[in-house]
């Protein structure tokens, strides 16, 4: 009795936390377009994965490259993904898949500066199914974080209980019950055909803080995770192709210095890995009739309109047959 | 390992189970093993210099304590133990000063003579300050046989490296912890209740309090120019990210302490209630201030030439300040040794010379103050006079805090000016220049909010404090829904009304 007495505080604590946690997990994490491409990996098979960041995910449309190529084809470009995410990202599609060809999505940016802790990939944790997988990504990433990330899924949407009702709502609805891309369809952007779709923004462009490279800080953990990519691979007999996608003028322009450093350096890196690059900004790349002005795209970064994209991924579907 | 990373809640959990299961005669062991595999998860090699230190001041410790027991002459043995000491101090402060300050030597060489030194790249291993202090607070205490040396090289080894507090202290006295650390302890669940209180109260100061705070702050600190009207606002946000962040950490290192049954010496003890600066620094950090009382203000008060310029000081000045400027001059030296602990910068420097500076000042001006206290009718008991003083104490600890914030003394001064020439609180609001647009977060009224109200019960439990009160002797008392009741509300603040707490992890006195 005195036993079950000491027992009951703790287990009466962890079960009330347990409920809270789920009612706001529900209630505040939106529906996201991860949940989708997770169930997608989970029960489809693909020939090609696209692995790397917001760039790829605006700019890359697997249904072209599907025509392009005659194979399956499947979009995992995530805002916020670094290597690490990426590696696991693989590790999980290839559960169910047994890709020929993995294209990454190589963003400079995202190797030389620290993993935040906000960005899509708290949501691939939290839609990734139970697996060994899951429990590597855990310790790989989520073990050094603040730990209300994960034990709160919700911490990082705490300040969207304004939208709880629209969230209910969602969630409660068809689309979400059959992974349906509804929800995500705005009039800046949707998510369709396997990728997020930018409408054509006119007017003044956000230049923002664009992370260049700097290979003074670099991070170590970018590379290794890569490196762990792509003995993946080639232990599977997988073709991994690296590229970057094309950037405006004006910023290729305006830190043409940081671009060509960035890409003397990858080229050479690669090419140490035994790895192609194709690098979309190297005037040799350059795609015929692709309007490079910042007035088709949607920030100097680089994130493409939906047209821009289809355009690029017919080239990158070319390049991939020859 | 950061203390808000999900890596160390985990291994905690783990030492904590661990210890409670195995043979009580191998706890410390077991604390021992943890330590190090703590100490190593930040690098093999900076686990190197942990190793030296302790290596170094445990043969030292005996070697004094031989010394003093095996050499008949009593002055061969002083000699010969003032030199093992010499060489071991010299070793170890001079590792953290090569690996501190090499490059401030080298910049302000530089700045002096024109030269172009480079900045050299060192490894600087984590907590170096805490537990280099505590190991030669150690060595100095055998000296003077105030401690016996410790034989057990391993026993040793788990006092210089115990793993909740190697990180950011409280600075440990072997007299105290020595024996708590290799003694048994039977699982006791009050103290673990209690001990998990004290942690999600840390957690809470840290993460509800100071990391809101710290947005108003790197706004107003990093943008002096943009905010100028609102430098009163930083300080004073400043001051509660500090206190909460500071005080939040040594709560969960106490906490974690108590899980194992082993009692940390407190490091703070409402700071904000002192009435005078010496009263501050005897309830702000209070671990470093006594080891600064006991290993360099003694030793300075009572050495020969500290003798002389008293004497010397009483002819010329007459016997009262005579008496009072060798204390003062020795509150100087202690204060310049605490500014260049706080960091490599001469900004520190300037924080801790301001610190002895009144110190030596109130000291100085003791007599002139009681005659007029006498003139003026006012009497030390009196309510209104005990908060006048507690304000004017939390006004210059406030002044202090422009120079350890700020990005370097100017800057400090601009600020201070601004703040009496252009107070003005409406640059939050006005449009365009909010906070956050320079710092890239979000400036909101809930963070003040929950500033505000985290400040509010801050205030409360340290006033039942002040008043004596057990607060965690009275939780411990209650039915177990009111407990289970007090854990949820302080677990779910965390999240509800935290900020994340930045990419390191985020506790300023973590990069010691």
């Amino acid at each position: 009795m005195r036993n079950f007495k000491k027992l009951l505080l703790p287990a009466v604590v962890a079960l009330a936390l347990a409920a809270v946690n789920f009612c706001l997990n529900y209630a505040l994490i939106p529906y996201s377009y991860v949940r989708i491409m997770m169930h997608q990996i989970e029960t489809q098979e693909y020939d090609t994965l696209f692995l790397g960041t917001s760039h790829g995910l605006n700019g890359i449309s697997p249904k072209i490259i599907e025509e392009k190529t005659g194979g399956r084809a499947m979009n995992l470009c995530l805002g916020g993904e670094y290597p690490k995410d990426a590696y696991y990202l693989l590790k999980q599609a290839c559960k169910k898949s047994s890709p020929k060809t993995v294209v990454y999505e190589l963003d400079p940016g995202y190797w030389c500066t620290p993993e935040g802790q906000r960005g899509d990939f708290n949501r691939v944790f939290y839609e990734m199914p139970w697996s060994l997988t899951k429990l590597e990504y855990f310790f790989a990433k989520e073990w050094k974080l603040d730990f209300r990330a994960a034990l709160f899924p919700w911490f990082y949407y705490r300040s969207q209980f304004r939208q709880m009702e629209e969230i209910l709502a969602v969630k409660r609805g068809q689309e979400y019950q059959n992974f349906g891309a509804g929800p995500f369809q705005n009039e800046g952007q949707g998510y369709a055909d396997g990728f997020m779709q930018n409408a054509l923004a006119t007017g003044p462009k956000p230049e923002g803080k664009l992370e260049l490279w700097d290979e003074q800080e670099k991070n170590e953990d970018s590379f290794r995770y890569f490196e762990k990519m792509q003995a993946f691979c080639e232990k599977r007999g997988i073709r991994l192709i690296v590229i970057t996608t094309p950037v405006p003028s004006e910023t290729l322009e305006k830190y043409a210095e940081k671009f060509e450093e960035s890409d003397r350096f990858f080229t050479e890196y690669l090419k140490g890995l035994g790895l192609e690059y194709w690098n979309y900004n190297r005037p040799e790349r350059k795609i015929k009739d692709f309007d490079y002005s910042l007035n088709v795209y949607t920030d100097y970064e680089g994130h493409m309109w939906a047209g821009q994209a289809e355009q690029f991924s017919a080239q990158l579907g070319e390049d991939m047959i020859q | 390992m950061s203390l808000v990373s999900m890596e160390f809640l985990l291994f905690a959990a783990a030492a904590v189970a661990g210890y409670y299961w195995i043979p009580k005669r191998c706890q410390w062991m077991w604390l021992l093993l943890f330590s190090y595999i703590y100490y190593a998860s930040g690098g093999i090699r900076v686990t190197c210099f942990l190793l030296f230190t302790t290596l170094t001041s445990y043969a030292a410790g005996i070697l004094v304590e031989q010394a003093a027991e095996k050499i008949p002459d009593k002055k061969k043995a002083k000699r010969r133990g003032k030199q093992v000491l010499a060489a071991a101090l010299l070793l170890n402060f001079g590792i953290l000063g090569v690996l501190k300050y090499t490059n401030f030597a080298l910049h302000t060489v530089n700045g002096l003579f024109g030269t172009e030194f480079g900045s050299l790249q060192f490894l600087l291993p984590l907590g170096i300050s805490f537990y280099t202090f505590q190991s030669m607070g150690y060595l100095l205490d055998v000296y003077w046989g105030r401690a016996k040396a410790e034989h057990h090289l391993f026993r040793f080894a788990l006092f210089v490296s115990f793993f909740p507090q190697i990180l950011q202290g409280p600075i440990g006295r072997f007299s105290a912890l020595g024996e708590q650390l290799y003694a048994s302890h039977p699982f006791d669940g009050k103290r673990i209740e209690r001990g998990c209180l004290r942690i999600l109260w840390g957690y809470f100061k840290k993460m509800a309090i100071a990391d809101n705070a710290v947005i108003f702050v790197d706004a107003i600190f990093g943008n002096p120019e943009l905010y100028d009207g609102l430098g009163l606002m930083g300080v004073l946000m400043y001051s509660i990210q500090l206190y909460c962040d500071f005080s939040g950490g040594m709560d969960v290192v106490i906490g974690i302490g108590e899980l194992f049954g082993i009692h940390l010496d407190e490091n703070f003890k409402r700071p904000y209630f002192a009435v005078s600066i010496t009263d501050f620094w005897h309830r702000w950090h209070i671990t470093l201030g006594t080891w600064m009382k006991d290993y360099v203000f003694y030793p300075v008060t009572l050495s020969g030439w500290m003798k002389h310029f008293s004497k010397f000081a009483k002819k010329a000045f007459g016997k009262q300040t005579g008496r009072t400027l060798p204390i003062c001059l020795a509150n100087l030296i202690v204060f310049f040794v605490v500014g260049v602990w706080h960091g490599a910068a001469w900004k520190f420097i300037v924080y801790g010379l301001y610190n002895g500076l009144i110190i030596a000042f109130s000291g100085l001006m003791a007599p002139a103050y009681r005659n007029w206290k006498k003139a003026l009718h006012i009497s030390d008991k009196s309510r209104a006079f005990h908060l006048f003083q507690m304000a004017r104490t939390f006004v210059l600890v406030n002044i202090s805090w422009f120079f350890d914030r700020a990005e370097d003394v100017p800057t400090a001064v601009l600020m201070m000016k601004n703040t009496l020439r252009r107070l003005d609180f409406r640059q939050v609001l006005e449009p365009g220049i909010e906070i956050g647009e320079a710092s890239g977060t979000t400036f909101t009224v809930v963070a003040l909010g929950v500033i505000l109200g985290g400040c509010l019960l801050l205030f409360a439990v340290s006033v039942l404090q002040e008043q004596g009160k057990d607060l965690a002797e009275i939780f411990t008392r209650q039915h177990w829904l009111v407990k289970a009741a007090v854990y949820l509300c302080l677990i779910l603040a965390l999240p509800v009304l935290g900020q994340p707490s930045g990419e390191s992890g985020g506790f300023i006195y973590a990069q010691f």
